[in-house]
């Protein structure tokens, strides 16, 4: 009795032990099959805020793109966009998101500039390269990592060009513009959020634009209107009640800050002629508009197609495990940068 | 005969204990991984210009998240496209869509060049019903119809309305519009119906009216509430204007009474219904018995209730 | 009900008395683990399930207070907003001189990514200040808005109101926020007279959102919140609800206290903890379906039925084998009693557990004792059949006949007639009652007829050498003796006690009864023997003493065939001395004739 249970035992233990080493194979055989097929180009994008009118210029851009590339290289790509909505938590989140996808490059419109480290790491250990558009995080945090790039705009030369229209119209229109004749041009600034490198960048250097060219300027007022259109409105109302008729130009870091400023002065009764010079960034259609109009002297062209395009082709390059300097031109390893264009009225028949 | 015996329960005692080995690791064999595998759904609408559908996208894209889905969201290069439409369609089957999404420029004829094609992804549509058994996902168009011109005939000071036909191959749409005609047919009221193209409403509709003399408008579909929505500011008579959709735009046209009432539904719901049905046909699941899709008239007045405020404004932002 | 239980104890107990013990054994044992194991597993589950969902109640409600922890303190910040505005702004500028809206200014920019807007209205509902926008929508009627009136109503509080879209400010890019009012009464200085106020701080909805998405209950559940009447304020399926493709239990939760509650709801029972977030009435609802347990259990149902009947069988088939074991010793000893019985001869083996060796031995010492009890009846048997031939043997004895022939024939010689003839007839009788038919038992008096007729035929042989005297009782009437004891008694009795006697030997045979027993006694003044060679004549393991010639049975033979007939208590006893005579003392049951009759059937 004692011999069958010992060898029905030994039986069973060999049956065992082949069946759950067949099953260890599977195992392994199948955590390889977990991952998706290849030929998708997964991209992710999440941006800090839809409404912003070049943010969704640029994501309209892309996904037209996209659609190009496909037809043209028969290849799929797939692009999820998310909103941010300001909060740089929920972009977290979002990014988190895009990762548990299997996204194969991620492209970001940083709420936070400062909080860039976190991606940038969540990146690396996720091994998905990570592309800033833009909103420009810190140098240091771009040094983080190889496989992180910034494709914007240098936001010194657009707060420049927007410099040089305005130096432009006040040498060659000085009657116009200088409404007191005192020969200091007096300005308002109506600034982007508080914080970010455009609205620094912007606000110093569209100023030192004229003062370089030894162009006597005094700041009225300065006021953040957070790119909104609305607030910038509001601003623009408080100052036309103080200062009236002493504002003779307006800068605005942004073209919806512009429009506000416009909406101002027209809901005051100042005509296209009397309103004083505003200028903005970014050559929104809306913009674009306005200049047709008379009401926006001049724009700077934020290239969102550009942005689109490299953006794209840096993505394309990226997944597919080429140098990326193949697909765009690189600085420092990291950096692509746009270049800005100006646009005044003259421009506009071009454009068309 | 005893050895015999006692060999078949021994190996009946294996199974069952390798049967007992298996349900243990039964999660992590790859057949069962398969079925939460991420699906691929295509969303092909008629027009060209994506912002129309913004709600219905984020319904679609939330059950996205919640049923392991990844949208790809396509738009037409021209407006009511047809055949543009079915060579996407036949295109995104052929790469590896598991379902389709569709807003149908020409439901009859799409249905047919399924047929053809054979071409057997599951399908389910918005705004218009398809023929063939798939789920579609809209209020009821025919009352719907009936509702604007109710809404009409009670601000109706003696114009003539003009009904415009923008997607005329659209059955879902067409039905709208036929409603619409019924009841103002019957209410003996005078009504011209104008075919026009969407994307080019905007400069053609003062000219429109000139023509008809008409001091009312009705659209039917989203893109031309939309073209309606950005030219009532520039038109000087400032016509009765009626269309369909619940963006932001058109809220803000009907608080500014430029628009004089839509039809609204929650394009939200249709959204994320048609991913989770679409989901489900993919995945071999029952469909789920949705209830018909409701619509209501939104005028300026009550755009601020908090019933319409969550039509209207779907994102709590 | 009875009879049928019946019926099934009865088929039960059929059942059960036809199976052999190690079916029984096993199936029991089975029986019994199994419903050991089901016992132990379901007190096991229910208690692992109520440990489960005490577990998942506890984790809930942490997660429920935590979220009210971050819900309290987003909403005691904009507490904090309005009571600086009020506090440290509206109260310490007149309206006429000073103006607040730079510090109202900076304080929403410091807040920017919670509020959407601060606003000041007067007692009429106009608007006295506000930041980011400044200007009214033309139909924004802020006085008749319930957070005007409320406001203005209740002076002493703050009050929130549930999400709206904001309604009041021109804006032309027609944009629209989702906030949560906070509004509260406000005194105004206007040139230095104090006028009544509305301060509304409308908050973001989208920090609320944000702190109560994504938030994941223990046991796969989601979280709401809704206002003190039960309409929601935030649900993940929100959109779905509102366009009535799905639905919430929101209105039963407005009632629950805070806790945890069990409840029913679409076809689904759920776990519903409830927490009150303080001072707006709003509750913070997580639902837990309760079934969390059982919806990975696709694969736990597969496991658990696979190991049941995996342990199920794996203890029937130990069982089986154990039971087995144990019974075989028993099974052996059943087959070796059915060789037994049909009279083979076998080997007993003692195996097994104790009782098994004792039953083994049991039988093997039954069998052995049957054997030696069966060997002795054959033995006995045996004498019997000697005795009774020599009996037979004995009814004719031929040297007594031509004795007695002889004697008569000289008789009749020497002409003494008489004589003769006496001597004749008593042989005759003699020999007829020696033969009785066959029968070994007979009346009394038959035998001691017998006797007498013997001892008159060797009185004359002896030519009166000695005298006889037969006597019996008057008790011993009707009782019946064995044939034929009483005459060798006195033939030994002559041969042995009146060799010497001349003329006065005396010979007595007396019969009466003792009780129960018939008793004889055959007494005689002869010479007597040793107790020794008393003892050694009935001996019948010694060989006969030799004591000249003898009529053949002999007193042994007597012995013997009593105590074989009526047992050993009976048969003969001899009381004798040298020289003071011997008394043979015959001891039988006292028999009637029907007792007789019942010997006599008995006997072979």
């Amino acid at each position: 009795m004692n011999r069958t249970i010992k060898s029905c035992f030994s039986r069973l233990c060999i049956k065992g032990l082949a069946v759950l080493l067949l099953l260890a194979i599977l195992l392994g055989g199948c955590t390889g099959g977990s991952e998706r097929e290849e030929s998708v180009l997964r991209l992710g994008i999440a941006v800090y805020q839809q409404e912003d009118t070049f943010i969704s210029t640029v994501v309209q851009h892309m996904e037209r793109l996209a659609r190009e590339e496909e037809l043209e290289k028969d290849i799929k790509i797939s692009l999820t966009i998310t909103d941010g909505r300001s909060n740089q938590t929920v972009q977290l989140e979002q990014m988190d998101r895009f990762l548990d996808q299997g996204c194969d490059v991620i492209c970001v419109n940083i709420v936070d500039r400062t909080a860039a480290a976190v991606l940038i790491d969540k990146a690396e250990e996720a091994a998905v390269p990570l592309i800033f558009f833009n909103r420009q995080p810190v140098e240091e945090d771009m040094e983080r990592w190889e496989q992180v790039y910034y494709v914007g705009a240098k936001a010194a030369e657009s707060g420049r060009l927007q410099g040089q229209i305005v130096r432009d119209l006040w040498q060659n229109e000085r009657g116009q513009v200088d409404r007191n004749g005192n020969d200091v041009l007096e300005y308002v600034m109506l600034e982007g959020e508080p914080g970010h490198q455009d609205t620094l960048l912007r606000t110093k250097y569209a100023i030192d634009a004229l003062t370089s060219v030894g162009i006597r300027v005094r700041k009225l007022a300065s006021e953040s209107a957070n790119w909104n259109r609305a607030q910038a409105a509001q601003k623009m109302s408080l100052w036309l009640e103080e200062q009236g008729g002493d504002i003779e130009a307006v800068f605005a870091n942004n073209d919806d800050m512009a429009l506000g400023a416009i909406d101002a002065c027209l809901s005051a009764g100042l005509s296209a002629e009397s309103m004083p010079l505003v200028v903005g960034v970014d050559a929104t259609p809306p913009a674009l508009e306005a200049i047709r109009a008379g009401t926006l002297k001049g724009t700077v062209l934020n290239d969102s197609e550009g942005m689109a395009k490299t953006m794209i082709d840096l993505s394309l390059a990226l997944s597919r495990g080429e140098d990326p300097a193949s697909a765009a031109k690189l600085e420092e390893g990291h950096y692509i940068w746009l270049p800005y264009r100006r646009i005044e009225a003259k421009d506009l028949s071009r454009e068309e | 005969m005893k050895i015999g015996r006692n060999l078949i329960q021994l190996v009946i005692l294996c199974l069952l204990g390798v049967s007992v080995a298996l349900t243990l690791v039964l999660p992590e064999l790859p057949g069962i991984e398969s079925r939460r595998r991420t699906l691929e759904i295509s969303v092909l609408i008629r027009e060209a210009d994506t912002a129309l559908w913004s709600n219905a996208r984020l319904g679609m894209e939330q059950a996205a998240v919640d049923l392991g889905a990844e949208l790809r969201f396509l738009p037409l290069a021209q407006d009511n496209d047809y055949a543009s439409q079915a060579a996407l369609l036949q295109r995104e089957a052929k790469g590896g869509a598991d379902a389709v999404i569709v807003v149908p420029a020409d439901p009859e004829g799409l249905a047919a060049f399924l047929e053809e094609q054979s071409i057997e992804l599951p399908v389910v549509t918005m705004e218009s019903p398809m023929p063939g058994g798939r789920a579609c996902f809209t209020p009821e168009n025919g009352e719907m119809g009936r509702a604007l011109a109710g809404a009409f005939l009670e601000d109706r000071r003696g114009e003539r309305v003009l009904l415009l036909d923008t997607a005329s191959r659209s059955t879902g749409v067409a039905q709208r519009l036929q409603a619409c005609l019924q009841t103002l047919r019957e209410a003996g009221v005078p009504f011209e119906v104008q075919k026009a193209e969407a994307q080019s409403l905007q400069r053609e509709l003062p000219g429109l009216l000139g023509q008809t003399g008409a001091g009312a408008v009705i659209a039917f579909d989203y893109a031309a509430t939309e073209a309606l929505a950005s030219v009532a500011q520039e038109l000087p008579e400032q016509p009765l204007l009626y269309g369909v959709g619940a963006t932001g735009a058109i809220a803000a046209c009907l608080e500014k009474g430029t628009i004089a009432a839509a039809a609204a539904w929650s394009d939200y719901a249709a959204g994320y219904s048609s991913v989770q049905e679409a989901a489900r046909r993919s995945r071999g699941e029952r469909s789920l018995n949705t209830p018909q899709l409701g619509f209501r008239i939104v005028r300026g007045e009550n755009l601020y209730e908090p019933d319409n405020q969550k039509l209207f404004f779907p994102v709590m932002y | 009900m009875r009879k049928l239980i019946r019926s099934l104890a009865s088929r039960v107990s059929r059942w059960y008395r036809s199976m052999s013990i190690q079916m029984v054994i096993s199936l029991s044992f089975t029986a019994v683990a199994v419903v050991g194991i089901l016992f132990i597993g379901l007190s096991l589950f229910w208690r692992f399930s109520t440990t489960t969902n005490r577990l998942q109640e506890d984790g809930s409600q942490r997660v429920l207070a935590q979220v009210n922890l971050n819900l309290d303190g987003y909403l005691r910040r904009m507490m904090r907003i309005s009571d600086t505005m009020y506090f440290r702004v509206i109260k310490s500028t007149d309206l006429e001189r000073g103006d607040i809206s730079q510090q109202m200014n900076l304080l929403y920019e410091e807040n920017r990514d919670a509020l959407v807007s601060i606003a000041l209205f007067g007692g009429d509902g106009s608007l006295v200040s506000a930041t980011p926008l400044g200007s009214l929508k033309p139909q924004a009627a802020p006085a008749q808005q319930p957070w005007f009136t409320a406001a203005t109503q209740r002076l002493e509080n703050l009050h929130f109101f549930t999400p709206q879209v904001q309604n009041l400010f021109e804006d032309p890019s027609y944009s629209y926020r989702w906030v949560v009012s906070l509004s509260r009464h406000v005194e105004l200085t206007r040139a230095g007279s104090t006028e009544n106020g509305v301060l509304l701080v409308d908050m973001s909805f989208g920090g609320i959102e944000q702190i109560c998405r994504d938030v994941e209950l223990p046991g796969g559940g989601y979280l709401y919140l809704i206002d003190g009447n039960g309409e929601l304020i935030y649900h993940p399926k929100q959109q779905m609800i509102y366009a009535g493709l799905e639905e919430e239990n929101n209105l039963a939760a407005a009632g629950y206290r805070d806790g945890s509650h069990r409840e029913s709801f679409g076809g689904r029972e759920r776990q519903v903890t409830v927490k009150t977030v303080g001072y707006t009435g709003w509750k913070l609802v997580g639902v837990v379906p309760v079934a969390g347990l059982a919806s990975n259990s696709y694969q736990m149902i597969l496991f658990g039925a696979s190991l049941i009947l995996f342990s199920v069988f794996l203890l029937a088939f130990l069982n089986f084998r154990i039971s087995e074991h144990i019974s075989k010793p028993i099974r052996n000893l059943e087959q070796t009693v059915k060789q037994l019985e049909a009279g083979k001869e076998v080997e007993i083996e003692e195996d097994g557990c104790y009782e098994v060796r004792r039953l083994g031995h049991a039988i093997r010492s039954m069998t052995s004792t049957m054997r030696h009890l069966m060997e002795d009846i054959i033995q006995q048997e045996g004498e019997k059949r000697r005795s009774e031939l020599e009996v037979l043997q004995s009814q004719i004895n031929p040297h007594f006949l031509y004795n007695t022939l002889d004697s008569v024939i000289w008789m009749t010689e020497a002409g003494r007639y008489p004589e003769a003839i006496q001597m004749v007839t008593s042989l005759a009788r003699l020999f007829r009652i020696s033969l009785s038919r066959g029968s070994s038992i007979i009346p009394l008096r038959d035998e001691l007829e017998h006797a007498g007729h013997y001892m008159t035929i060797q009185k004359m042989r002896y030519k009166n050498r000695f005298e006889v005297q037969i006597h019996a009782d008057a008790d011993t009437e009707g009782l019946y003796s064995l044939k034929l004891i009483v005459q060798p008694i006195l033939e030994n009795a002559i041969y042995h006690g009146m060799a010497a006697a001349d003329g006065d030997g005396l010979i007595t045979v007396h019969a009466y009864r003792e009780e129960e027993d018939l008793l004889i006694d055959v007494s005689d003044n002869g010479l007597g023997m040793l107790p020794e060679m008393a003892g050694q004549l009935l001996d019948g393991s010694k060989p006969v003493p030799n004591r000249g010639k003898g009529s053949g049975i002999g007193v042994r033979n007597v012995h013997s065939r009593i105590r074989l007939t009526f047992g050993e208590r009976y048969g003969l006893v001899i009381m004798s001395e040298p020289d003071m005579g011997t008394t043979v003392r015959i001891r039988q049951p006292a028999l009637d004739e029907s007792a007789a009759g019942r010997w006599k059937e008995a006997q072979p």
